[in-house]
């Protein structure tokens, strides 16, 4: 029970328990209230077109993996980044849809030829429903690219998670005006947002009446719906208690607009004032679930002045007799990985506990094809960054040696705490965790 | 024998309680006339056809505006519609709402109450608080919640809405120190973030009509057409043809479907039809390079679809052309954001019809900027991209996914300098045979239209080379756009689409065999009338089957006679 | 429904773009526009010979007249501002106050509460309208501040031989035209302004009068390379300048003309290998900005430029400055590019070095030999019915 003094009366509010502190074991963990662990959160960074695969697959495996060409932009972070190459993705005899079939199945464990057709949530959403409760977002979805559909977070074929598309209303959304500074010295719960929240029970008391109006097709999405309204209820409840303190949290300054461009340079600068406020959002304990898509699948990407973009290029350049490869191609793709240590040095630049934000994170990063020229869905590139709080290794390289890409992903839910001992439908189930790469 | 007897019993037993069940089920999908106060069991989804259509973005801003006042902000991110089959309207039958697209409602909800009830709208769109038989406006409160439920809703709110209303006002005031204007606004916004908003719920009764049948219930038409023709919700007086009972006669629904097509706002249901149709949504993310197109500047892409949907509406709804006419057709809506990109001058800043010449190339949707820069790279054309978008939209023809092990190695380099027009780039498209399979479906029709490059100007030749821009459609040869479109014009497949997407887009959802026989009869007055498509439309909603529910079972006379079977 | 009096030029350009080909006797005559995008006075690279020094500016010709121990102190840029102050005050200039809009109603009583003297004074535009009185809108009343300014030494100069002869003063031309004569730039040509931004490498890019660019309209066009006979219209827009999408002139705009009989000018001319050639007229210009509203004036002027494939202009306008025009620009400009040029000294110069329009009574010569240099691109001219009102 909550003692308070609102306007003038004094009022005792009941509270819903709030499952923040728990995790999945059960134990209370107090997140900064001395000697406890930092919540692990877990995000995926996502880049289209994917590589040309000698100039990106290191041919070390294990520790001090060498860097190639497209990975150099990696050098600084390299001790934060573990290389998984050479994973099949299992088609299930369906067609290869480009762009689409591999995507589909590093994130959702089995084959589908369209978003629309999909099987199953996507792995992130997975993971959100699991930790996701107790933040203020139970997750983020991200992209600078200006357009909401640039997301490929999927709860069904039908409802796909849209991205906050520009960094200034990345930080209306995080930063404006509901947002309360963990570190602030007062918190008043502001009777506001307990109207708002029995607003909300009411809309949700009125779920029994139309679901028997409502037939069986349209079921699915009425209880969707209600769902949503039932989470955001439990965020206004989060906001009306003092939020533990933490100590990485440091409030960032409202960011000049930066007008989404699909040429690359543009498209870099909006991503790294979107990466910062992620990683303070993170420190802020805002959320701990995130997804960053820096370009869709078909790479809409180009260079000021040049007639043709990223994706006509990878299909349409010849690859180049002295070099050996595609010169334009290898350009958007080496781009890209600068983009990705960007953002893996905004989180490794917060200190956080013993280490940084980094070590208490898990971030997966793929693309959706590996060599783009001819779709090639094997070998697509992924990595991960971060320790996960101990639980992965960082700066190693796995080779997959043709597994299924399912493994990946079994092992990313099993790390961030889903009790799941399989993943993937039909021909691409797996139970084989990916164990070289848990600490 | 015996066994084969006991088989067959259990079989028809089966199918007879099969049959039951589903009449019950049937029976009980039931939609109260007032709100959600029935207490049937839950129905066993006797509707095959879906309920519930989410407003779209443009929806919902136009239902606010008509409900409050066009003065009235509606601020905030809408969760993105979804495409199906070609149609957001489609789309909006089978999407619900995520949690960041619902915060993203109640934040907009709340916003929305705070200005009907501010000092400069309380007047006149509350209209009442407390006073002195009324001291702290309560009557006032339920008089209005009622009053704009029935806006909101699109039917009178049921006694518990009611109730929750006012139980969220109670709430509000009580923590919020009792002012009665803030507490409407509180109670005002649960309203606006109830799924009877946000969705147009429909509701079946039974069809006085046809006995044992059932039809929509007079207040989901009032929705339907309003939605259809106005892109916005029922006006008061159709809420009241719902509530008399006039929209359940042939002529009452005659007489409201005559007088919104009647109204100035027709034009914004066919805007919105023919916005869906065209795809102009993918608009939003054209982005074009301005160094090699100086004179596509940031506010063009808005105002090419603006340009292409006023002339639409302009020849086919104004003036009750003829549809075919929108691939030949010389008037065009111009302005001073556009007319460098079509080297003409103009009188004014501002709209105005502008006709080209008999021997001017630009004829027809085909070669507005629209359609040309909206199907093109940022800093190309691409003629396989506006032969798809043709073959797709125009024709109802879906092209397949390319195969993913496409040979690309017989693409040549765009720097090369023996292939210097798109239709050399383009040719190892059709020479390699499986590439063709799909691409002569295309490439040939895109072809026709390099003479318009990536935003849309006009040239005659590229990389110094003139363009051939020859080539064949289902046996019609043409050269050039302008004979393209006379191509398409006459291409029986083009107003046969045009049908069959407008019944989608009317149902807002896929058509299925049972739709077969209304779309036959459909297409053929639309040729045989003159392919007018507000006929169409008329002819779609003055149709018994456009409100018709259908029931879950396919074949109840054969089970029927089977049941009789079973008891000899 | 196209209202158009330019419908000759619109299916002219029609024909075109429908590739047919058609006789040359068949064809009509053709119109082609352009907007002007930058104007200015162009400048060569000097060096230390044409310009042993900069010309002064207001600050520093201020500087000179005070004592060694000021001088000292005052030598500091960090103290321009002080400076400036300092000259304010200790010349007399003299600033309405406030924002009232000026009229011809209280533009009396704003000249006295000022405190400036009657008949003196002009209104300036920055930051927003004032009346002043300083160096630049009164450059006699500072007789002290009259010195500073370098002339051009040099023997190279933009510019045509408007006179016919080959003086001994004059230049020579940047193309290696003889007798070119350009005393507004022997004048001004050491000063900063010229210098620094009146190169054009760096001026051609610059857009000005924005808010009014210059309209020039050939038209009766036979052929575009070689027509002994076209007929030549310069206007003033009614319209802003519009922008394309990186920021320069957008090309094919329309534009209406100002209707002000005094901004507008005809004048025969004459096409040779795609150079436009015009009989010498009057002309006046106007120049718009947020700062400046300006009608420069030049007279037996002369338009020469190369009408390019591409439908831009390239070119300039040759002919005698008047004083009077070039001096109220001056004053309109006020002070505030006192660290840039010194009015009076300026205006002295360009008043010692005046070759054109003696006046009858004067017999001083009250215009000097100049150039505009000019780029532009293709443009619509577009002229309203003469029954639809016009402002």
């Amino acid at each position: 029970m909550l003692r308070g003094v609102m306007r003038g009366g004094a009022v005792v509010l009941a509270l819903p328990f709030l499952d923040y502190f728990l995790d999945t074991n059960g134990t209370a963990i107090a997140a900064s209230l001395g000697g406890g662990r930092m919540p692990v959160r877990f995000g995926t960074w996502f880049w289209g077109c994917g590589m040309i695969p000698d100039r990106w697959n290191p041919t070390k495996a294990g520790s001090a993996y060498d860097l190639p060409a497209q990975l150099a932009p990696l050098k600084p972070v390299q001790q934060h980044v573990s290389i998984l190459s050479n994973f099949a993705v299992p088609l299930e005899g369906q067609a290869n849809s480009p762009h689409y079939s591999g995507n589909i199945a590093i994130r959702t464990g089995s084959a589908a030829e369209g978003w629309q057709k999909i099987a199953a949530p996507t792995l992130d959403v997975i993971i959100s429903d699991a930790i996701g409760g107790g933040s203020v977002f139970r997750s983020l979805d991200l992209s600078p690219s200006g357009n909401p559909r640039t997301s490929y977070s999927y709860r069904n074929g039908s409802s796909q998670n849209a991205a906050i598309p520009t960094p200034l209303e990345m930080y209306q959304k995080i930063f404006g005006t509901d947002f309360h500074d963990p570190n602030a010295a007062a918190f008043t719960p502001d009777p506001h947002y307990m109207v708002r929240k029995s607003i909300l029970s009411g809309v949700t008391d009125e779920r029994r009446k139309l679901m028997q109006r409502i037939g069986a097709a349209d079921r699915a999405r009425v209880d969707q719906y209600f769902t949503s309204v039932r989470e955001i209820e439990q965020k206004l409840a989060l906001q009306l208690e003092k939020p533990p303190p933490a100590e990485a949290c440091r409030v960032p300054a409202k960011p000049q607009e930066i007008a989404a461009s699909t040429d690359i340079t543009q498209r870099e600068a909006g991503h790294k004032v979107m990466a910062d406020m992620l990683a303070m959002a993170l420190a802020c304990n805002q959320t701990k679930v995130f997804n960053m898509t820096f370009s869709e699948a078909l790479a809409e990407l180009r260079s000021d002045g040049s007639t043709t973009g990223y994706h006509q290029s990878t299909h349409e350049e010849l690859t180049d007799r002295t070099l050996g490869y595609q010169p334009t191609v290898d350009k958007f793709a080496t781009q890209c990985m600068g983009a990705w240590a960007d953002f893996v040095t905004s989180m490794a630049a917060v200190k956080e506990g013993d280490g940084t934000l980094l070590d208490n994170m898990l971030v997966f990063a793929h693309s959706d094809v590996s060599f783009a020229k001819n779709h090639d869905p094997n070998g697509i590139p992924m990595m991960t960054a971060g320790r996960a709080g101990g639980k992965i290794k960082a700066g190693i390289h796995i080779n997959g040696n043709g597994d299924s890409v399912t493994r990946v992903g079994l092992t990313l839910q099993q790390v961030m705490g889903v009790p799941a001992d399989a993943w993937g439908a039909a021909g691409s189930r797996t139970n084989r965790t990916l164990t070289e790469l848990l600490a | 024998m015996t066994g084969d007897r006991v088989n067959r019993q259990i079989k028809l037993k089966w199918l007879v309680a099969g049959l039951s069940a589903a009449v019950f089920a049937w029976a009980s999908v039931n939609a109260a006339q007032r709100g959600s106060e029935n207490t049937t069991p839950a129905a066993d989804a006797a509707a095959v056809t879906p309920q519930l259509f989410r407003l779209t973005e443009a929806q919902y801003r136009a239902s606010i505006a008509d409900i409050f006042g066009s003065d009235i902000r509606v601020a905030g991110r809408f969760e993105p519609d979804l495409r199906v089959d070609g149609l957001l309207a489609v789309g909006g039958s089978t999407i619900s709402v995520t949690r960041g697209g619902f915060e993203q409602y109640e934040a907009i909800a709340r916003t929305i109450a705070d200005q009907v009830t501010d000092p400069a709208h309380r007047g006149t769109l509350v209209g009442c608080g407390p006073s002195a038989v009324d001291p702290d406006g309560r009557a006032c409160a339920k008089t209005f919640f009622e009053r704009v439920g029935l806006r909101l809703y699109r039917r009178p709110l049921g006694p518990s809405e009611i109730a929750l209303a006012m139980k969220n006002w109670d709430d509000a005031r009580q923590q919020l120190g009792g002012d009665f204007y803030v507490a409407t606004s509180a109670a005002l916004s649960g309203l606006l973030s109830g799924m009877e908003f946000i969705f147009r719920i429909e509701n079946t009764t039974a069809d006085p009509a046809r006995p044992g049948a059932r039809t929509l219930d007079a207040w989901s038409r009032a929705s339907r057409i309003s939605y259809l023709l106005w892109n916005s919700t029922p006006d008061e007086e159709l809420l009241a043809a719902a509530k008399s009972g006039a929209l359940m006669t042939d002529a009452g629904l005659a007489a409201q479907v005559d007088r919104l097509m009647a109204s100035p706002r027709f034009v914004n249901g066919a805007r919105a039809f023919f916005d869906d149709y065209l795809r102009f949504d993918d608009l939003n993310t054209v982005s074009k390079d301005g160094t090699i197109y100086p004179r596509y500047r940031a506010a063009v892409t808005g105002d090419a679809r603006e340009q292409t949907l006023r002339t639409i509406v302009d020849l086919l709804i104004v003036k009750r052309g003829d549809f075919r006419d929108l691939l030949t057709t010389r008037q065009v809506a111009m302005n001073g954001m556009l007319s460098p990109l079509y080297k003409i001058p103009v009188d004014q800043k501002g709209w105005a019809m502008h006709e080209f010449g008999p021997n001017e190339p630009r004829a027809g949707i085909l070669t507005q900027i629209a359609f040309l820069a909206g199907h093109s790279h940022p800093g190309r054309s691409s003629a396989t991209l506006r032969g798809k978008a043709i073959r797709e939209i125009l024709m109802c023809d879906p092209i397949p996914a390319p195969p993913a092990n496409v040979n690309f190695t017989v693409v040549q380099d765009v720097n090369n300098p023996k292939l210097l027009t798109a239709r050399a780039r383009v040719q190892a498209h059709l020479d390699d045979e499986e590439c063709a399979s799909c691409h002569k479906r295309m490439d040939p029709m895109g072809l026709a239209l390099e003479n318009y490059d990536g935003a849309g100007q006009y040239r005659t030749s590229e990389n110094g080379v003139p363009i051939d821009a020859t080539g064949e459609l289902d046996g019609v040869k043409f050269d050039g756009a302008v004979q393209l479109g006379q191509a398409l014009r006459n291409n029986p497949k083009v107003s046969a689409c045009l049908v069959e997407t407008a019944l989608r887009y009317s149902f807002g959802r896929r058509l299925t065999a049972m739709d077969d026989g209304m779309l036959a009869r459909l297409k053929t007055q639309f040729s045989t009338d003159g392919y007018h498509v507000p006929d169409l439309i008329r002819a779609i909603v003055l149709s018994p089957t456009y409100y018709a529910v259908t029931p879950a079972v396919k074949r109840p006379r054969r089970l029927a006679q089977l049941a009789a079977g079973a008891k000899g | 429904m196209n209202t158009l009096a330019t419908t000759v030029s619109a299916s002219a350009a029609a024909i075109a773009l429908a590739g047919a080909t058609l006789s040359l006797q068949n064809r009509p005559s053709e119109t082609r526009s352009f907007v002007i995008a930058s104007i200015y006075m162009p400048s060569v690279e000097v060096d230390s010979k044409s310009c042993p020094t900069e010309s002064k500016n207001a600050l520093q010709v201020f500087l000179d007249t005070l004592s060694p121990e000021e001088r000292v102190k005052y030598a500091d840029p960090a103290r321009g501002r002080e400076l400036g102050a300092l000259m304010s005050r200790t010349l007399g200039f003299k600033r309405s106050v406030g924002d009232t809009p000026i009229s011809s109603d209280n533009i009396e009583d704003l000249r006295r509460a000022a405190g400036i003297p009657p008949g003196k004074g002009a209104i300036v535009s920055y930051p927003t309208r004032h009346l002043a009185y300083d160096t630049c809108t009164n450059p006699d009343d500072f007789p002290t501040q009259a010195s500073g300014n370098q002339e051009y030494l040099g023997k190279v100069a933009y510019g045509m031989n408007l006179d016919g002869k080959v003086g001994k003063r004059d230049f020579v031309g940047v193309d290696g035209e003889p007798g070119v004569d350009n005393a507004w730039y022997r004048a001004v040509g050491c000063g900063r302004i010229a210098r620094s931004t009146g190169v054009p490498r760096v001026a051609d890019n610059v857009l000005v009068s924005q808010a009014s660019p210059t309209l020039i309209e050939v038209t009766g066009i036979d052929d575009d390379r070689n027509d002994s006979d076209v007929d030549v219209n310069v206007y003033a827009s009614a319209d802003a300048l519009e922008l394309s999408a990186t920021g320069g002139a957008l090309a094919d705009a329309s534009y209406h003309p100002d209707p002000r009989p005094m901004l507008t000018s005809h004048v025969k001319g004459r096409i040779t290998n795609g150079v436009l050639t015009t009989d010498t007229f009057d002309i006046t210009l106007h120049f718009h900005e947020s700062i400046i509203d300006a009608r420069p004036v030049m007279r037996r002027a002369r338009i020469r430029a190369t009408l390019n494939a591409d439908g831009s202009i390239e070119g300039g306008i040759y002919g005698y400055h008047t004083l009077a025009s070039l001096e109220d620009e001056y004053a309109q400009a006020s002070t505030i590019g006192a660290n840039l040029m010194s009015c009076p000294g300026q205006v002295k110069a360009l008043r010692a070095n005046a070759d054109g329009f003696p006046d009858p009574r004067t017999h001083r010569n009250t215009a000097i030999s100049s150039m505009y240099r000019f780029k532009g691109v293709a443009a619509y001219v577009v002229h309203k019915p003469a029954q639809v009102a016009t402002q």
